[in-house]
């Protein structure tokens, strides 16, 4: 039974890996076919990171995912901390919309906000316009628009995980804190936010990594903003190169150190707290 | 004095939720313009033809039920296998399920399309003897494959948390009193794994109903999902009325399946209804 | 953040409503270089520093936008779309920032009928002489006298067969009746309305851009019933030919000689009935914020010499002859790339009424959504 548990375990693990592993072994392939392997080489790592459009598209989803998901820790951190002091009926709006945010389908999402920020647009655009004439200032799709759009999803993941993470905290430790006079505000800093730093942190990182891998809400809502993996399913319509297993490949190493240098922080502090003796 | 600062949130959400929502509504109402696009009105006309978007939802959902099935088949084994054979590992065993969660999934459902495609897999097959002429791209279950190939960390995670948690003193007191390891497994282990269960059944079966990417690099465009029928609308017909009608269906169809789920869920499993999504 | 806010509790609230105004605001690409942009009038008006292209992934020689950069001291932001639809899509939105867009030709009429186009200032382009370009891409019904448009690269619409097919594939006609007869599972049809109703429709003896409904219904039939006999219907084909999964597919002129400078045994053909033909064209948006630098853009680009060196990059075949002379042998005598002008002249450019066709459009999405 061990052994065939254990033997199962290795099969799933082969059937993740797979896939990657033959993105990586074909990004180092020399020849021009994606069928086939002709000997090492580096040069569609260069070809890659040299290709303005590609470097232009990866600093676009770098700083629409940092954007979004740091605008989704602001305001869903904001937002668990309040609701449960808030107005009954606000809350219960809140409730829903977060909710709706979580199971509306990404498509849909970016239909409506697609459709949305378009008449809005236009119309604001009308109103300006109308009243200043003189102004060149037109509003339209763009990098805001994804922003917006990836927050949504980003704040109602941060909301969720915070909240959990309130739930489960020991709310004694903030009426301590409430009880030795210490001002509210330094009672959010000094006690709620640091217990609440590793739910705030997961959070940004699932928003962030939501963001950055997002095709679907960008499709629609991209207007002439271009992330990766817009371009990269653009290039793939036109046909394959290794180029794009080359792309992909940078991604996961970039993503497994950043992995290994979060666990390595994390570990550290989590040794160091036992150590001190604090829970 | 936590109470404003929910405001932005809620300030955020009925700008870039509930009005999206809203005007999808109204534009549903609308009517297509010759060359493209929306003509304002007021008719139901649209929602009249949904009926020929009948094959786009029963695929949708037909298909993203097993999907999520296997999904569920494939990870609660795995999971169990990580919370009880994990040992010093765990972690890093753990984190390694997620890695390729982290990759682009385009990236990871394209490299699929090489795997079953003609050189792949079904090349392996022939030269092995074992099938000849095998066709796996384009085909259902190459759809199915690619749900579970890219959901499973989604449905892992929260199975292996619920396991985790299990304290293995129950588990032995169960075997004390004499039950064997299937009756300890089915009265003990399943029952108390059940909200996790619960809710990566939910975190896996809503995106799967949204999926664009995966019927289109691998259905081949023989599998026609929701996802595809309204990115043709936008990006083909470009009629945004009907887009909307569909979309707003769509909404309200993943509104009750949801609710049904719950329903299910907690009568199957009660008290675990207030862990929400997570 | 949070400190600061909870300070200022009382006006937190006007603060959020009004900085998400402001954010919508933010939304507009190509604010902050609008304010500076000029409309143009002037002959020696600024150029700006900023120019926003969407057009096709690989359609530009990267060395030649640098080099205009280089010379004007613009810089051209680059976005890659996977059809004139999503183009289109941005376009209509209104505002999109977007200067210059490289439609196919069909969707031209809609866009200049809807004023999302403008005119282009003939004179601002120095020697550019379309009267001696190939006249199957000039002077066309889509744009009567180039008003709007200036073809980039054209192509045709044809077949690329493999050696597994043994056989030719030489017709329409030939191809949709193997696709279930002797290569059943090995064919593909793009997934665009336009190429693949239309390819049909050519191969049951009727126009390119029929929207009878007699005919669309026979053509529905044809293609309803060739469906599970399809390996694929996607406008991705090179895949499956390079995998050896499809051995006759509808194919673009693109694909064609990159498919077969690849693999030499594979053929790119003209179908003896004829089929789509397509043009590309540049065209400067009603409302662009930098109309004087996409002229000069234009200028740039439409002089023979970087003419011919995008034309080496992209492999499509380029309009004005003069361009074509400048090219190497491998691209311009390149057969693929250039046929015959009278294989060419059998062809039709696809039309704006099928492209805007409702009828068609709801019976491809009755096509992909059959089993």
């Amino acid at each position: 039974m061990d052994r065939l548990l254990r033997g199962y375990g290795a099969a799933v693990y082969l059937f993740l890996f797979v896939p990657i592993a033959v993105v990586v072994v074909f990004s180092f392939n020399a020849g021009e076919h994606v069928a086939e392997l002709t000997g090492f080489s580096l040069r569609w790592y260069v070809e890659a990171w040299t290709n303005p459009f590609i470097v232009e598209a990866f600093r676009t989803s770098i700083t629409v995912a940092l954007t979004s998901a740091t605008i989704s820790m602001f305001l869903g951190t904001a937002a668990a901390l309040a609701m449960p002091s808030a107005p009954r009926r606000l809350r219960r709006t809140f409730d829903v919309m977060v909710n709706t945010a979580l199971v509306v389908p990404g498509i849909v999402l970016g239909i409506s906000l697609l459709i949305f920020i378009v008449t809005a647009t236009n119309w604001l655009n009308s109103w300006i316009a109308y009243l200043v004439p003189s102004s060149d200032l037109r509003l339209g799709l763009g990098f805001a628009s994804l922003v917006a759009a990836h927050s949504v999803f980003g704040t109602a993941l941060v909301t969720i995980l915070v909240r959990t993470r309130l739930a489960s905290m020991d709310l004694r430790v903030i009426e301590a804190s409430a009880d030795l006079y210490a001002p509210p505000l330094r009672t959010v800093c000094t006690v709620t936010l640091p217990l609440l730093a590793p739910a705030i942190f997961a959070g940004f990182l699932l928003a962030f990594t939501f963001s950055f891998d997002d095709f679907i809400i960008a499709f629609f809502t991209r207007g002439r903003a271009e992330t990766l993996p817009i371009y990269l399913f653009a290039s793939i319509r036109r046909g394959v190169s290794p180029v794009v297993n080359a792309t992909a490949s940078s991604l996961l190493a970039m993503t497994v150190t950043c992995l290994a240098v979060a666990a390595v922080v994390f570990w550290r502090r989590g040794s160091n707290r036992t150590e001190k003796g604090i829970p | 004095m936590y109470r404003v600062m929910g405001a932005p949130a809620v300030v955020w959400y009925l700008l870039f939720l509930a009005a999206p929502l809203i005007v999808l509504l109204v534009v549903s109402l609308g009517r297509r313009s010759p060359n493209g696009g929306y003509q304002p009105g007021l008719t139901l006309e649209q929602y009249g033809q949904l009926g020929t978007r009948w094959t786009a939802f029963a695929n949708t959902v037909e298909l993203g039920l097993v999907g999520t099935v296997v999904c569920l088949m494939v990870a609660y084994p795995m999971a169990y296998v990580l919370a009880t054979r994990g040992g010093r590992y765990k972690t890093i065993l753990l984190a390694l399920v997620v890695v390729p969660f982290w990759t682009s999934l385009l990236i990871r459902t394209y490299a699929w399309v090489f795997l079953l495609g003609n050189s792949g897999i079904p090349a392996l097959l022939r030269d092995l003897g074992i099938a000849e002429g095998v066709r796996l791209l384009n085909t259902p279950f190459a759809v199915v494959l690619g749900i579970v190939y890219n959901y499973l960390p989604l449905m892992i995670l929260p199975i292996f948390v619920s396991l985790d948690r299990i304290d293995q003193g129950i588990r032995q007191a169960s075997k004390d009193l004499g039950a064997g390891p299937a009756r300890t497994f089915l009265r003990i282990t399943l029952p108390l794994s059940a909200p996790g269960i619960i809710s990566g059944v939910l975190l896996v079966f809503v995106p799967v109903l949204g999926e664009y990417l995966i019927p289109v690099l691998l259905g081949g465009g023989q599998i026609y999902f929701l996802g595809n029928a309204l990115a043709d609308l936008f990006f083909q017909s470009r009629n945004w009325p009907f887009g909307a009608a569909v979309a707003t269906a769509f909404i309200a169809l993943v509104m009750v399946l949801i609710g049904f789920y719950r329903k299910a869920a907690s009568r199957l499993a009660p008290g675990t209804e207030q862990e929400g999504m997570l | 953040m949070i400190q600061i806010m909870t300070k200022r509790s009382g006006v937190r609230l006007v603060a959020a409503m009004a900085g998400s105004v402001l954010f919508l605001a933010a939304c507009a690409p190509g604010t902050d270089e609008a304010v500076g942009g000029e409309g143009g009038d002037a002959e020696d008006a600024e150029l700006g520093d900023k120019l926003t292209l969407a057009t096709w992934p690989n359609y530009h020689d990267p060395a030649i936008i640098e080099a205009f950069t280089e010379e004007t001291g613009v810089n051209v932001d680059v976005n890659v779309y996977g059809s004139t639809e999503e183009m289109e899509a941005l376009l209509r939105g209104g505002s999109s920032g977007i200067d210059i867009l490289m439609p196919t030709h069909y969707a031209v009429p809609g866009w200049i009928e809807d004023g999302l186009v403008q005119k282009i200032d003939y004179s601002k382009l120095g020697d550019v002489d379309l009267s001696t370009w190939n006249e199957l891409f000039v002077d066309q019904p889509f744009d009567p006298g180039n008003v709007y448009t200036i073809p980039k690269n054209w192509g045709t619409t044809g077949i690329i067969y493999a050696p597994e097919a043994e056989d030719p594939v030489t017709s329409w006609k030939e191809f949709f009746e193997r696709a279930s007869g002797d290569l059943t599972g090995h064919s593909v049809i793009v997934d665009h309305q336009i190429s693949s109703i239309g390819s049909a429709a050519v191969a049951l003896g009727y126009d390119l851009n029929t929207t009878d409904p007699d005919e669309l219904a026979e053509i529905e039939q044809l293609l309803v019933g060739l469906k599970p006999d399809l390996w694929a219907i996607t406008s991705d084909v090179q895949p499956p030919l390079r995998n050896g999964d499809s051995w006759s597919s509808i194919a673009w002129t693109g694909d064609g000689v990159q498919v077969q400078r690849d693999n030499p045994d594979y053929e790119y053909v003209i179908p003896d009935d004829g089929g789509e033909l397509w043009v590309d064209n540049w065209t400067i948006a009603a409302d662009a914020p930098n109309a004087a630098a996409a002229h000069a853009f234009l200028e740039f680009v439409l002089r023979p010499e970087n003419s011919a060196a995008d034309t080496e990059f992209c492999l499509f075949p380029h309009a004005n002859p003069a361009v074509q002379e400048l090219l190497s042998p491998e691209v311009g005598e390149n057969p693929v790339i250039y046929p015959e002008q009278a294989a060419i002249a059998r062809m039709t450019l696809s039309s704006a009424e099928a492209y805007n066709s409702e009828a068609r459009a709801e019976m491809w999405a009755r096509i992909k959504s059959s089993s």
